[in-house]
């Protein structure tokens, strides 16, 4: 058996995650529990990180063919740019949550395992590739931080706490999200002209990329003219985010899905 | 104080019973004309269409930028209505399939096609108006701080005319090839034979395969019995393994082979599938047993091997790895080019592009038939230019950020 373990890698990488959030959670004030809070996060995250290396080694291609392998790469830029984040705003919040979706994603992948082989058919083998699915994971985890972050403050406004300092952080990520959100459309765009001859064909994943466009269009928009309006604009937040996902994964589940080419799971 | 719907200055109201009205007369129009949808005209038609309509949100912006209508054109509102507009009816294209439909309901009204659908093209009228006066308010007169926006609006209304407007000069043909013939025939999109002014000639069609996977079945159900587990299969290049309780070695394996009497032989002919001589050892019982395996062809029987009551070991067909096509592109006059075709590399030749489609998959490798796909484009340049315009936009939005919300680098409407 010449399979890289899974389970181990991830044990490492979750078992760093909690403590970093137990760091954070226990002493949430004091500067050098985020020091180490960041060390232990680093640490799990540089795991997964070394994980995928090995897999890609292992199966002679870019893991980024099927639903689990994208989840792979979310769960490890989804904490690394709440880790990044958390060093530069100090948000704990911020921290806690990339985490948890990360673990929480590659908890989906251990009890969804999957058959990671090497066959990689002929559409799928092009420079295209990698560009346009790390592009895509970049902007789904800024995106998801965006979310989190509009999440936070409708729950902050629930309690009936202070959240104005919530909506800018939310657009940090939304414009960078989407600035990696335009390129992985295009990107796709030019490559399917050179797979499929034609840059559009309102393929299900198609349309679903460009709903999930439209709707961070709209926030970009809104927030524009409208930079007050909080709680409309997390809401607005809220809703693009779940189209992202239907995106993503919905699609599959869809009575439009049977036609689409972009189905690459075995 | 309130204000009353169409007050100047318009706002979000007004543009919802503009966008729901759209939809109104959109249904309407698709009702009268019995489902039929809008032609967008040929060229130079198309070409017309695109110059009147620039020319159009041109003057208005010259002659009646200040005017209540075209300021709210390039308002927020306008934007933001616009867009929802559009992002409703992608929804609608994302849920209902896009093919003829049972409901005479959805056929009538065009929710099966909306793509050519009057409701979609007045949608993208009215979005390409909003996004053209916004653009051309931050066009002219031009300002250096302004070249962010300007990339990433001009660039989306150039990209979105040019798609739009150039779909009706969009030729994508299907050409069936069959090694040693020259083609010069093709269908079109309706399944129409078109006579085309090159032909091709197919010398050779290759097939490549990854080597073929082997997997545990229950031979009453014929279900993988792994299902949804991590080793539900492998690749007979990384033998041994384990599938199940079974510890799996391959002891010959042959890429072409044919049954003869009770064993597998190499053999080297059309069809002769991959076969494998497999040691089997039960780990619970540590018993061993050897047999063979076959994957079939469409001349020959799969075989699978018995290895214990329900279970079955079978080979599953080979996957193919990359198919090529060897042509030879023929003008009238005589010109001519020898090129290789292969999926992800297309051929461009005077204003054709020639794509490997597909082939005759039930014969796989030994197929002689190779269907290549030849598209003509004359607006893509046009796109490209827009999405370029769009990428070096992108660029704009990481450096600036969340800056450009706040007015740091533009001027608020």
């Amino acid at each position: 058996m010449t399979w890289i373990n899974f389970e181990a890698f991830t044990a490492v990488s979750l078992i760093c995650w909690l403590a970093a959030s137990a760091f954070v959670v226990i002493k949430p004030k004091s500067r050098t529990t985020q020091v180490w809070a960041s060390v232990a996060a680093i640490a799990g995250t540089l795991v997964l990180a070394i994980f995928i290396g090995l897999l890609w080694l292992r199966i002679d291609r870019p893991p980024m063919r099927t639903l689990g392998e994208t989840r792979l790469w979310y769960s490890l830029l989804l904490p690394a740019i709440g880790i990044a984040s958390f060093r530069r705003w100090k948000y704990n919040w911020l921290l806690l949550y990339s985490l948890f979706m990360g673990a929480l994603f590659l908890l989906i992948n251990l009890l969804k395992p999957e058959t990671h082989d090497k066959s990689l058919m002929p559409a799928l083998q092009s420079i295209w590739f990698v560009p346009h699915v790390i592009v895509y994971m970049f902007a789904y985890a800024l995106l998801a931080a965006s979310s989190l972050a509009g999440l936070k403050a409708i729950y902050m406004d629930y309690r009936r706490k202070n959240w104005s300092e919530v909506p800018d952080l939310a657009d940090n990520f939304v414009y960078l999200g989407f600035a990696f959100l335009t390129m992985g459309l295009l990107f796709g765009a030019l490559w399917a002209k050179e797979a499929w001859g034609h840059y559009w064909t309102w393929d299900p994943k198609e349309t679903w990329a460009f709903i999930t466009w439209t709707a961070y269009l709209i926030y970009i928009h809104y927030r524009y003219q409208h930079n007050d309006n909080h709680k409309q604009a997390m809401w607005i937040l809220v809703i693009a985010f779940a189209l992202l996902l239907i995106c993503w994964f919905g699609v599959n589940y869809l009575p439009t899905a049977q036609n689409s080419v972009h189905t690459y799971s075995s | 104080m309130k204000r009353k719907t169409w007050q100047a200055p318009w706002s979000y109201r007004e543009g919802i019973v503009i966008a729901s009205g759209l939809v109104l007369i959109g249904f309407a129009m698709q009702l009268t004309l019995h489902g039929r949808g809008i032609q967008i005209p040929e060229w130079p038609g198309n070409l017309y269409l695109a110059l009147s309509f620039s020319g159009i949100l041109a003057l208005l912006h010259l002659f009646y930028r200040n005017s209540g209508v075209v300021k709210w054109f390039r308002s927020v509102p306008a934007a933001v209505t616009s867009v929802a507009l559009y992002c409703g009816l992608a929804i609608l294209m994302g849920v209902i399939p896009q093919t003829k439909s049972s409901s005479g309901f959805i056929n009538a009204i065009g929710l099966n096609s909306l793509t050519s659908s009057w409701l979609f093209a007045q949608a993208n009228l009215y979005f390409l108006s909003c996004l053209g006066m916004a653009t051309l308010k931050r066009l002219v007169p031009f300002k250096v701080k302004n070249l962010g926006y300007i990339l990433n609006h001009l660039g989306l209304w150039l990209t979105l005319v040019a798609a739009s407007l150039g779909s009706s000069d969009l030729q994508r043909l299907s050409m069936a090839c069959y090694e040693g013939k020259v083609e010069w025939r093709a269908k079109n999109e309706n399944g129409r034979l078109v006579e085309l002014p090159l032909a091709i000639e197919l010398k050779d069609f290759k097939l490549e395969e990854y080597p073929p996977k082997i997997t545990l079945i229950d031979h009453n159900s014929g279900k993988i019995v792994l299902q949804n587990k991590r080793s539900q299969y492998f690749s007979l290049a990384d033998a041994p393994c384990m599938l199940g309780n079974y510890r799996v070695e391959v002891e010959k394996y042959l890429p072409e082979s044919g049954y003869i009497g009770e064993r597998f032989e190499p053999v080297n002919e059309i069809g002769a599938p991959p076969a494998a001589l497999l040691k089997v050892t039960d780990t619970t019982n540590g018993q061993s047993s050897s047999g063979w395996i076959s994957s079939g062809s469409f001349l020959q029987q799969p075989f699978a091997f018995k290895v214990g009551d329900p279970y079955s070991l079978v080979m599953l067909p080979p996957e193919p790895k990359k198919f090529q096509s060897d042509i030879r592109v023929l003008f009238p006059d005589g010109e001519q080019y020898t090129t290789t075709l292969e999926v992800n590399k297309p051929f461009s030749i005077h204003g054709w592009k020639l794509y490997q489609l597909s082939y005759d998959v039930e014969k796989g490798r030994w197929s002689e038939l190779s269907v290549i796909e030849l598209v003509r484009d004359p607006w893509l340049p046009a796109v490209y230019i827009g999405v370029f315009l769009l990428l070096v936009g992108t660029l704009f939005l990481l450096r600036d950020g969340a800056a450009i919300k706040k007015g740091v680098h533009h001027d608020l409407d």
